[in-house]
C-alpha cells in the first residue's frame, strides 16, 4: 500500500508552498497562549508576505523556488526565538508605566509575587515573636474544641496552627510563587522568578541575621537559596509549559499535540 | 560586519526609526533598505525586525495599517508619528555623539580614520 506523499513528489513550486506554510504553522504555533489571536493572525499574515518577496528575490537570482524559500526561511530566523521576541515585544511594550519600561514588566510581576509570599513569611514571623501566648492564633476551633467535634486522631495532633503557618507555608510558598509566575509571565519567567528571589534572599540574610538568632536568619536565608529559588524557578516554567499546552490543546484539539 | 542572528534591540530600534524617516514602508522592505544602506553589511534574522516595529507601535512612535494591491498579498505598511519623528532625531544625534566619541577614541591610540 503506497505511503503519504513525500515533499519530494511534489514539483518545484508546491514544494516550496509547503515548506513556507510548514514554516508559517510552526511560527504560530510558537505563539497560542502567548499573544492575542488577532495579533497572531497580524504576525502570520506579514510573515507570510515577508517570507513571499524574499522567497522571489533569491529566486530572481537563480535558484529553483525550493531552495529559494530554504534561504528565504533561513533568513527569517528562528520561529521559536522571533516567538519569544515578539511575546516579550507585546508584554513589555508601551509607554503605561516608568517602572515597568525601566525594570521590565516580567521582573516587576515576578518581584510583586516573591515580595508578597516574603512579606506574608515576615509577617508570620512576627507575629510568632511578637505574641508567644498564641493569642493572635485564636481560632472559633482551636485544637481542643476540634478534637471534641472530631474525636479521632487528627493529623498533626501535636501540632497547633503556628506549625502550619511557620512550617507548612514556607514549604509551600515556592510552588505557588512558581505557578503564579508562569501564568502571569510568558516569556522566560524563571529568568524573572529567579532575579527576584536574589533580592528576597539578600533581604533574609541581611533583616534575618540583624534580627533573630544568626543561626536561624542564615538557615533562612540558606532555606531560600537551596529550596525556594531552584522550586520556584522550575515550577514557574512548568507552570509556563502547562498553560500554553492547556492553550494548545483549547486550539487545536486534543488529538494534534503529542 | 558579521552576519547577526538579531540586531541589538536599540540598534534595530534606531534602524527602523531612521528608515521611515524617509516614508511608509511594510517590513520587507524595512529589512532591505536597512541591507541596502548598509551595502549588506548589516545583515540580520528579519523576523527579529517585527518584535521591533510591534514594541514601537505599541509606545506610539509608529502606527500601521493593512495594504492590498489587486492580485497581491496585503501587507502591513508602518509610518512614523510625530513622537516617533522626534525619537528618530534624537537617536540620530544620540549616535553621531557616539561615533564622534568612538573615532577620536580610536584615533587616539594611533589607528587611521576610515575615509
Amino acid at each position: 500500500m503506497p505511503g503519504p506523499p513525500l515533499l519530494e513528489d511534489f514539483d518545484d513550486e508546491s514544494q516550496a508552498r509547503a515548506l513556507v506554510e510548514d514554516y508559517l504553522d510552526h511560527l504560530a504555533a510558537n505563539l497560542i497562549g502567548r499573544v492575542a489571536s488577532e495579533d497572531r493572525a497580524r504576525l502570520k499574515d506579514e510573515a507570510a508576505f515577508h517570507l513571499e518577496r524574499l522567497t522571489a528575490h533569491y529566486a530572481s537570482q537563480g535558484r529553483p523556488q525550493r531552495a529559494a524559500a530554504e534561504m528565504a526561511i533561513q533568513q527569517y530566523g528562528d520561529p521559536s526565538q522571533i516567538a519569544d521576541q515578539i511575546t516579550l515585544s507585546l508584554y513589555e511594550g508601551g509607554r503605561a508605566s516608568r517602572l515597568f519600561k525601566f525594570f521590565g514588566r516580567a521582573n516587576v510581576t515576578a518581584f510583586a509575587i516573591v515580595g508578597f509570599a516574603q512579606f506574608v513569611y515576615v509577617l508570620l514571623l512576627q507575629l510568632r515573636v511578637f505574641a508567644p501566648s498564641g493569642a493572635a492564633y485564636d481560632l472559633p476551633l482551636d485544637p481542643g474544641d476540634m478534637r471534641v467535634l472530631l474525636p479521632w486522631p487528627l493529623p498533626l495532633p501535636q501540632h497547633p496552627l503556628d506549625f502550619f503557618v511557620l512550617y507548612v507555608y514556607p514549604i509551600l510558598a515556592p510552588f505557588l510563587i512558581g505557578w503564579l509566575a508562569g501564568r502571569w509571565i510568558p516569556v522566560r519567567p524563571a529568568r524573572a522568578v529567579t532575579g527576584a528571589m536574589l533580592v528576597a534572599i539578600i533581604y533574609s540574610f541581611v533583616v534575618g541575621v540583624s534580627v533573630l538568632p544568626q543561626t536561624a536568619g542564615l538557615l533562612l536565608a540558606i532555606f531560600q537559596l537551596a529550596f525556594w529559588l531552584p522550586i520556584s524557578a522550575a515550577m514557574a516554567e512548568a507552570s509556563l509549559a502547562m498553560n500554553l499546552r492547556r492553550k494548545l490543546r483549547r486550539s487545536y484539539g486534543e488529538r494534534h499535540v503529542a | 560586519m558579521a552576519e547577526d542572528k538579531g540586531l541589538q534591540k536599540s540598534t534595530a530600534t534606531t534602524l527602523v526609526l531612521v528608515v521611515l524617516l524617509d516614508g511608509a514602508r511594510h517590513g520587507y522592505d524595512i529589512a532591505r533598505e536597512v541591507e541596502r544602506r548598509s551595502e549588506n553589511r548589516l545583515m540580520f534574522s528579519h523576523g527579529t525586525l517585527y518584535p521591533v516595529l510591534y514594541a514601537l507601535e505599541k509606545s506610539g512612535d509608529l502606527e500601521s495599517c493593512w495594504e492590498q494591491p489587486i492580485g497581491e498579498r496585503k501587507r502591513r505598511v508602518y509610518a512614523l508619528t510625530d513622537s516617533g519623528r522626534r525619537e528618530a532625531e534624537k537617536a540620530i544625534a544620540e549616535w553621531r555623539e557616539f561615533s564622534t566619541a568612538m573615532s577620536k577614541v580610536i584615533g587616539a591610540n594611533g589607528h587611521e580614520q576610515p575615509a
